[in-house]
């Protein structure tokens, strides 16, 4: 009885990754960003396709991973401006649409200059920040 | 328009004086430079009705708002209207420091116009759209100190308002309840306001033919104004916040006024207008949004107040700002020379943004500060 949990587990995970694999478009660039970090790679695009000053805009997200390691559970999304010390003025809401796929609503970045976009993977309980730099004009 | 003129010719004859090496017609921009500022326009931009006011863009609740905005029906004592704070024939505000209606209120009169084109209402952005900020003032003790009950008893009473009410919504005083009548009064209100714009200016002309590359038209600009828009756009470091045609970003930021209130106490700012927007029946989030989708209320939904909301205030559009002294959310600086001047001598100890903040003493020359006047004045 303690086996089946664990099993099931595994047969999700199996599916996951192997889903992963058959080329999910985390490997696509298109319009879009690719970061990589630890085992994960994520690939974004925004909608609408250009970032504007004082705009919202959604992210369509898709995380594989380059080794065996479980797709994550989890994702935060927030951005900063570091030369300013702030952050944005909203706090963008994520749902996962499918496994590695996230949609996030309700970003705005409310001031020309550069900005970093983070994206916070979580896996059980172990998180890992993916981010890239923005610069808008 | 006068005045525009004849503070413009002063700036010129300052500048040429103190700086004579910069020959009136050297002042050029470069094509990054042109992309700036062509970013402040065009004007008029495109206005839509707000989705979530069935009577907005309505030509009776236009007039009925109008009248009602003039009326002193919606104060208690009826010695109020709104035009006593936002007087037409001075730019929809009263030329006060800190305005007064019962009693006076802690902030400066806002002047009404362009309100289509902000996503915030009042300093602190309180509201989310501009039926809810149009209520307020009926309801706050220190402005008109009404209550929805007494407007509600007072419209069934008076039958030229109550046929005006009923028309535009179809449906009865008698039979709608008071909660509901001042949110439709208060739709009405908004439709009017929607229909304040200010006209093009000098700028805009200066911009489109900018845009255009004709040079004959952009040599109409006057030289002091152009120089002051070179400062506006570079070293002023202005259009981070004052951006785009309507020359802010909506957002709200601390500009190093103080923030203690006439009254005593702190105004908290944003911190406190997102206490207020979460605790109102009135946002776009709520029942009385006539838009079911609720589709404009994306900003309500994920707005998050952190310690940086204290103590800031919205970013005021530059619009016709000749007009609308005295300046800033407590009204402190009498004209725009002492706003300039603030930005150009400011403590940057006072600022509360950990010490990066994006604002910077600027210590301008006196002849850089009359000409940034220059360009705030052909807004
Ligand atoms: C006692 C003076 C006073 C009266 C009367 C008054 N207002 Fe105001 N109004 C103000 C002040 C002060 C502000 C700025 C409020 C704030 O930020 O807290 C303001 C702000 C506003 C704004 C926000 C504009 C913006 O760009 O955010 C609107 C809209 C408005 N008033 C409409 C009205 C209407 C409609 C009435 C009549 C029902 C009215 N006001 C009556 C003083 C007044
Ligand atoms: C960091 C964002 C920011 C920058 C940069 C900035 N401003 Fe402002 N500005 C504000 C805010 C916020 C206020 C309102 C502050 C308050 O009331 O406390 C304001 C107010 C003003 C006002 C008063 C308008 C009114 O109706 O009361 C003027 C004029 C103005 N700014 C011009 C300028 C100029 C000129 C520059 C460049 C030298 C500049 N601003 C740079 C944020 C900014």
């Amino acid at each position: 009885m303690q086996f089946q949990p664990f099993l099931l587990a595994c047969a999700l995970l199996s599916f996951a990754s192997a889903q992963a694999s058959a080329g999910s478009d985390c490997n696509s660039r298109q319009n879009g960003q690719q970061i990589e970090k630890g085992p994960y790679r994520l690939a974004f695009q925004t909608e609408p396709s250009n970032i504007t000053v004082g705009k919202f805009f959604d992210l369509a997200i898709s995380v594989c991973t380059t080794d065996r390691s479980p797709l994550p559970d989890g994702l935060k999304i927030d951005a900063i401006m570091p030369m300013h010390g702030h952050g944005m003025n909203y706090r963008p809401s994520v749902k996962r649409s499918a496994p590695g796929k996230f949609q996030a609503t309700g970003l705005m970045m409310h001031m020309a200059g550069s900005w970093v976009l983070r994206f916070d993977v979580r896996q059980g309980d172990k998180a890992t920040r993916l981010q890239t730099k923005i610069t808008l004009k | 328009m006068r005045r525009f003129t004849q503070s413009a010719l002063a700036g010129l004859i300052i500048s040429s004086v103190a700086t004579p090496l910069l020959a009136a017609n050297t002042v050029t921009f470069s094509e990054s430079e042109k992309a700036t500022i062509t970013s402040h326009g065009p004007w008029p931009p495109k206005m839509t009705p707000d989705p979530s006011n069935r009577v907005s863009g309505n030509k009776s609740a236009i007039a009925f708002g109008r009248e009602l905005f003039r009326s002193r029906f919606l104060s208690a004592s009826r010695r109020h209207s709104c035009v006593t704070c936002h007087k037409p024939n001075r730019a929809y505000t009263d030329g006060l420091a800190r305005s007064t209606g019962v009693s006076m209120v802690d902030r400066n009169t806002i002047s009404l116009a362009n309100l289509r084109l902000n996503r915030w209402y009042g300093w602190d952005g309180g509201s989310d759209n501009l039926w809810a900020q149009s209520i307020r003032p009926i309801l706050d003790p220190r402005e008109m100190n009404a209550t929805p009950a007494l407007i509600a008893k007072r419209l069934r009473n008076d039958a030229p308002f109550s046929r005006g009410y009923q028309a535009i919504f179809k449906s009865s005083p008698s039979v709608d309840d008071a909660g509901q009548i001042i949110v439709n009064l208060g739709k009405a209100l908004a439709a009017y306001q929607e229909t304040i714009v200010t006209p093009r200016t000098a700028f805009d002309e200066f911009r489109d033919a900018l845009a255009k590359s004709d040079e004959q038209e952009t040599s109409q600009y006057p030289v002091a104004a152009r120089r002051g828009l070179k400062i506006f756009i570079g070293k002023g470091k202005c259009g981070l916040c004052h951006l785009g045609p309507n020359f802010t970003n909506g957002e709200f930021d601390d500009a190093g006024i103080p923030y203690f209130k006439a009254s005593g106490g702190i105004d908290k700012g944003r911190f406190g207008g997102i206490q207020k927007l979460k605790k109102s029946p009135h946002t776009l989030l709520g029942r009385f949004n006539d838009n079911p989708r609720r589709a404009s209320g994306i900003a309500t939904r994920h707005v998050t107040r952190s310690h940086q909301s204290w103590g800031q205030f919205r970013v005021p559009s530059l619009r016709n700002v000749i007009n609308t002294a005295p300046y800033m959310h407590d009204g402190s600086l009498p004209t725009l020379t002492d706003v300039v001047r603030h930005y150009s001598n400011l403590n940057e100890e006072r600022l509360h943004l950990d010490g990066r903040g994006l604002l910077r003493r600027l210590d301008l020359t006196d002849p850089e500060i009359v000409d940034l006047v220059a360009f705030l004045e052909t807004l």
